[in-house]
């Protein structure tokens, strides 16, 4: 944590208070409207109008191009308290800024300031995501005619699925063999003067369900230089390093459609009266709550960790994001289900408790999840596979963004684990926690120096870890909790338990986390490390 | 395992799944679930096959002798459509409180119509209510000649459909344990402007089901009415609820054979990488391991029906079992082979008309409905200290596990039926199953972890555990994994059951290297044919 995440998050908060209460069945951002939008498969215009006129298209615009996106923190926090009202919203908004990524990444000034523009004008490209028939195997789909004679001009003809509400979206960039090999195109549909951009009838999609998959389809479209996104030749390049911002987004979208979920959930166990009592008295119930509500906390130290490595240590970005981002989706997704067990049969009532947006999320996580990487098809690539970045020999590779803003972390270099640990033996801590902690960090300890050169899959959770240490570490003057080191206890306990080592019961640090949660609950904050009011 | 003629004439006559059209082809099972629609022709279709005779005991006039075959029957139903087969065995299921405790004159009638083709229903759960069903609203106040009823039920499948329903209601003059009684309520013979049906409610799986809910408003019922005993209403309901969550695993069973079939044979025809994404290792990989699930669910359900009908004392553990560990694995393995097709997953109209996120959908309710996972994890946590009971036989459970079964006549052979079991023969055969392993080659670390767990599942039936508690829920699934993998070890076939025993009580680990590729091969080569996965598939 440090001022960039805690900025960052503040302006995700205004966004979230200028879209209204989500409760309010009239809001157009309501819980009312995304249910109700997605059995009729449309997409929640209202809501992505609502949020552009807020402002939104500033902070999908790199300062660097004009906008007010200074920093990932901003992307994360923005998809994360957008993905809280509707996940098929928030995707398809996301969808769209990871398509402009290679343009603000590599694209001319022309490029960008067409893409800007498009943004101003509330509109948004489609992200395209390969032929049905190969999936996200990109070297297998698209193809492409070159113009005898004309040089660097080429005719594009061919089809991907077009991530992108309703099948219209304004433009995309998209991948096409040329004669120097894979090159990345942006491609705006205002440019089409006959024909050469067929847009089909949306695939019907299960989860997300308004936000449309369009099939596109080319037809000797026209590109020349003006349209090439980097140079001829490097579009894998390009693309890929998109790769690492993508599965931050959707770790963020993953938290936002999980903290909806975590405050239905605690809504329903307070009224919910069973053997006499609030459900949330029962011992499993509590428990649940507790531990999603620790996941959550360990998923968005993760974010934000990756968020200030892509500040402070541009290069390492890919490599942690590699490791760790796939992490946080998992998270959520597992929390969601555990979530749904306490609804019971409220989850699978369309229309009963909050709308039925639990079990809208429940879907909408899923497949968020499965979209990371596509699917276990195409697992991480080992940070040693990452394509070489030839093109931009001096870091920082997220230049894009413009220029880093002042971290103010304090929280020193090392090890966030052995710093931890280091200040707790010298400080000590007040109340009980010390000795349970030190043996945890320890342990942790161990399996991130594991040593080994091949990826394993405790490598993203020795990195939350970390990552939680890190968070404690800036943070641990905020509270009591933080201050008796129970915050950094619930994290790791469930980090633990995620690598397969039981741990005691601890009913004290159980009711303080649910405490904590009520609180956030009934103040209306994200749950959150940080304070962030919502409404 | 026994084969079953009915099951396979049912699956040979309803044809290939795979039809564009026609009821309970994969096309109509989508058709219907996207227009949330009562699935009318699949219900015919099953109607002229004579499905109602199957759910019907043979002394009332049916064909319904083995509750093995009915869970067979409704398997093959289920892989077409878990909706359909959900509202086509409700008769069954919303009867069991007339077939273990109605008067001859009340089965008589509740057979005849089912028969009929009519529809039922089961009304125990009120709004807000859940699992606590002392707590029940609707009072039935006696009367002379009968009872009043005011209340309502809520989230009941066919309510507004149904000819009878099996009624929890509680008796204001009564209190406690026996406060509650069940009645048989025919809907022909209420008064009119006595009782209202509420709105349909609208859910996320089993669209086409119509779950509602019904108020009465001062409605007569006669005494003539009541199931059992007045009073003995929880008891009857939970000797019930016992048989029916034996049968549920058959849905979950179906669905998870199709969601396999399908995720393989989308895998089949992906390309990435230059090459099928089946070759790619973890996919591999993650096929075998659901396949090697859905082994285990099946020996499990089967094990479980039939120690229901060969063991009814034992029913009250064995259902719980059955019925939180079958769906569990079917719901988190679909899951997980939701991950392995990505992006494909989301696709309505893709892969076999976009069945495999139906499938994901309706298998929830399974876990959920007639006890949620939490309800039967406390049953078991409950009743954990009856292995300490000495001198149980564990002879007594060998024919449940012999390839050949023959029951004992349904309904009267589960008299012995309880609310709790006070002993286990199957679990009192673990040290057994464990010498029978170690005699198989490459067996030994599934008998070391099947002792280790029963050393300790035998130290939490000393334990004095709360089994409401997370501590509880723990112990009650100790008790499911262990019970389930002394089954596995006494009636798997030999080249997975060692397998087996080690996905179960170390769940999520993957099987070796050599199981996986042996289950992917052979997993391939019966998704050659299209017919149920298993549903013959000998000992």
């Amino acid at each position: 944590m440090d001022q960039t995440i805690e900025a960052a998050l503040g302006t995700a908060a205004q966004l979230d208070r200028a879209l209204g209460d989500p409760m309010d069945e009239r809001s157009p951002a309501s819980f009312h409207a995304a249910v109700a939008t997605d059995r009729e498969g449309r997409f929640p215009q209202h809501l992505r109008d609502a949020a552009f006129s807020w402002g939104l298209a500033e902070y999908l615009t790199p300062a660097a191009s004009g906008g007010r996106l200074r920093s990932l923190d901003d992307c994360l926090a923005l998809f994360r308290v957008l993905a809280r009202r509707d996940l098929t919203a928030a995707s398809v908004i996301a969808a769209g800024f990871l398509a402009g990524l290679p343009v603000w990444q590599c694209g001319t000034p022309a490029q960008r300031r067409a893409v800007a523009a498009l943004l101003r004008r509330h509109e948004l490209l489609g992200l395209t995501m390969g032929e049905a028939e190969h999936g996200v195997d990109i070297m297998a789909d698209t193809r492409f005619e070159t113009l005898a004679g004309a040089g660097h001009a080429w005719r594009l003809s061919g089809r991907t699925t077009l991530a992108g509400h309703d099948g219209h979206a304004a433009g995309t960039t998209l991948l096409a063999r040329t004669g120097a090999g894979v090159t990345a195109f942006l491609l705006l549909r205002e440019a089409d003067r006959g024909g050469h951009w067929r847009s089909d009838p949306a695939y019907e999609t299960h989860g997300l369900r308004g936000s449309a998959l369009g099939r596109l389809t080319l037809s000797d479209f026209p590109a020349g230089p003006a349209e090439m996104v980097g140079p001829p030749g490097q579009g894998l390049e390009t693309t890929a390093r998109t790769l690492p911002v993508a599965r931050l987004t959707v770790a963020g979208l993953a938290l936002g459609g999980l903290d909806t979920c975590l405050r239905a959930v605690v809504a329903f166990a307070r009224s919910r009266r069973l053997y006499g009592a609030p459900i949330l008295e029962l011992e499993p119930v509590a428990v649940r709550l507790t531990d999603v509500y620790a996941d959550l906390l360990i998923g968005e130290a993760l974010c934000h960790g990756l968020c200030r490595a892509a500040r402070t240590d541009p290069h390492r970005f890919p490599a942690l994001s590699a490791r760790a981002g796939d992490l946080v989706p998992e998270l959520a997704g597992d929390g969601v289900e555990s979530l749904a067990i306490v609804l019971g049969a409220r989850a699978y009532c369309a229309t009963e408790h909050w709308h039925g947006i639990v079990e809208k999320m429940r879907r909408d996580v899923a497949v968020v999840t499965a979209l990371t990487d596509s699917g276990d098809l195409a697992p991480a690539a080992p940070p040693d596979e990452l394509p070489p970045d030839p093109f931009v020999p001096v870091p920082p590779e997220l230049a894009w963004l413009g220029e880093p803003a002042a971290d103010g972390s304090g929280d020193g270099d090392g090890d966030p684990l052995a710093r931890a640990r280091a200040l707790i033996r010298q400080e000590g801590l007040p109340g009980p926690y010390a000795p349970r902690l030190l043996e945890l960090l320890d342990r942790l300890t161990g399996i991130a120096s594991h040593g080994g050169t091949s990826p394993s899959p405790g490598d993203a959770l020795a990195d939350a870890a970390a990552a939680c240490a890190s968070a404690w570490l800036y943070g641990r003057r905020r509270d009591d909790f933080h201050a008796t080191g129970a915050w950094l206890l619930l994290c790791l306990r469930r980090i633990a338990v995620r690598l397969g080592e039981s741990q005691p019961a601890d009913a004290g640090l159980r009711r303080q986390a649910v405490d904590r949660i009520g609180l956030a609950h009934d103040e209306r904050r994200l749950f959150s490390d940080i304070e962030v009011a919502l409404r | 395992m026994n084969r079953f003629p009915a099951a396979e004439e049912l699956e040979s006559t309803l044809g290939d799944p795979h039809r564009p059209t026609g009821p309970l082809t994969f096309g109509a099972a989508m058709a219907g679930d996207h227009a949330e629609r009562w699935p009318h022709s699949s219900l015919d279709r099953l109607r002229a096959w004579g499905y109602p005779a199957h759910l019907v005991p043979a002394s009332l006039g049916g064909r319904l002798t083995s509750l093995e075959e009915l869970l067979a029957v409704g398997r093959v139903v289920a892989r077409r459509d878990p909706t359909v087969a959900v509202i086509a065995n409700s008769p069954w299921a919303s009867g069991t409180p007339v077939w273990l405790a109605g008067t001859p004159a009340q089965q008589r009638e509740y057979a005849d119509a089912v028969l009929r083709g009519q529809w039922m229903s089961l009304a125990l759960t009120e709004f807000d209510k859940g699992a606590d069903l002392l707590s029940s609203d609707l009072t039935a106040r006696r009367v002379s000649g009968g009872y009043v009823l005011d209340g309502a039920k809520w989230v009941i499948n066919n309510i507004r459909l149904a000819r009878f329903v099996c009624l929890l209601v509680r008796e204001p003059s009564l209190t406690g344990l026996r406060s509650l009684t069940l009645l048989l309520v025919d809907m022909e013979r209420l008064p009119a402007g006595s009782y209202e049906l509420l709105p349909r409610i609208h859910t996320h799986g089993i669209r086409g089901a119509d779950i509602a809910g019904m108020r009465f408003l001062n409605a007569f019922v006669p005494s003539s009415a009541v199931l059992g005993r007045p009073g003995r209403g929880l008891d009857l309901t939970i000797r019930s609820l016992i048989t029916i969550r034996t049968l549920v695993p058959g849905l979950s069973l179906g669905a998870f054979d199709t969601g396999l079939r399908c995720a393989f044979d989308v895998l089949r025809h992906r390309h990435v990488r230059q090459g099928r994404a089946i070759d790619l290792p973890h996919v591999r990989a993650e096929l075998a391991a659901a396949d090697l699930d859905l082994r285990v669910a099946e020996t499990l359900a089967t094990c479980c029906v039939r120690i229901l009908q060969h063991l009814p004392a034992l029913a009250p553990v064995a259902s719980a079992v059955a019925k939180y560990l079958v769906p569990h694995l079917a719901e988190q393995r679909l899951r997980r082979l939701a991950g392995v097709l990505g992006a494909r997953y989301l696709l309505r109209q893709d892969h076999w008309y976009g069945i495999y996120d139906k499938l994901v959908r309706d298998t929830r309710l399974f876990s959920l409905f007639d006890g949620s996972e939490p309800v039967v994890l406390s049953s078991l946590a409950a009743q954990v200290s009856c292995l300490t009971e000495p001198g149980v036989d564990p002879r007594a459970a060998d024919e449940v596990f012999q390839p050949a079964f023959a029951p004992p006549p349904y309904p009267s052979g589960l008299a012995a039926l309880g609310t709790a079991s006070d002993f286990d023969p199957v679990t009192a055969g673990l040290d057994g199953a464990c010498a029978d392993l170690e005699r198989e080659a490459g067996s030994a670390r599934a008998a070391a972890l099947l002792r280790q767990a029963g050393r300790d599942l035998l130290a939490d039936a000393h334990r004095d555990v709360d089994p409401r508690s997370e501590d509880g829920l723990r112990v009650g699934e100790r008790y499911a994994r262990t019970f389930a993998a002394v089954c596995l070890a006494r009636s798997g076939p030999a080249h997975w059951r060692a397998a087996g025993v080690e996905s179960l009580l170390r769940p999520g680990a993957p099987p070796r290297r050599e199981t996986t590729e042996s289950l992917f091969l052979d997993l391939a080569m019966r998704h050659a044919g299209r017919s149920a996965l298993s549903l013959s598939r000998p000992a």
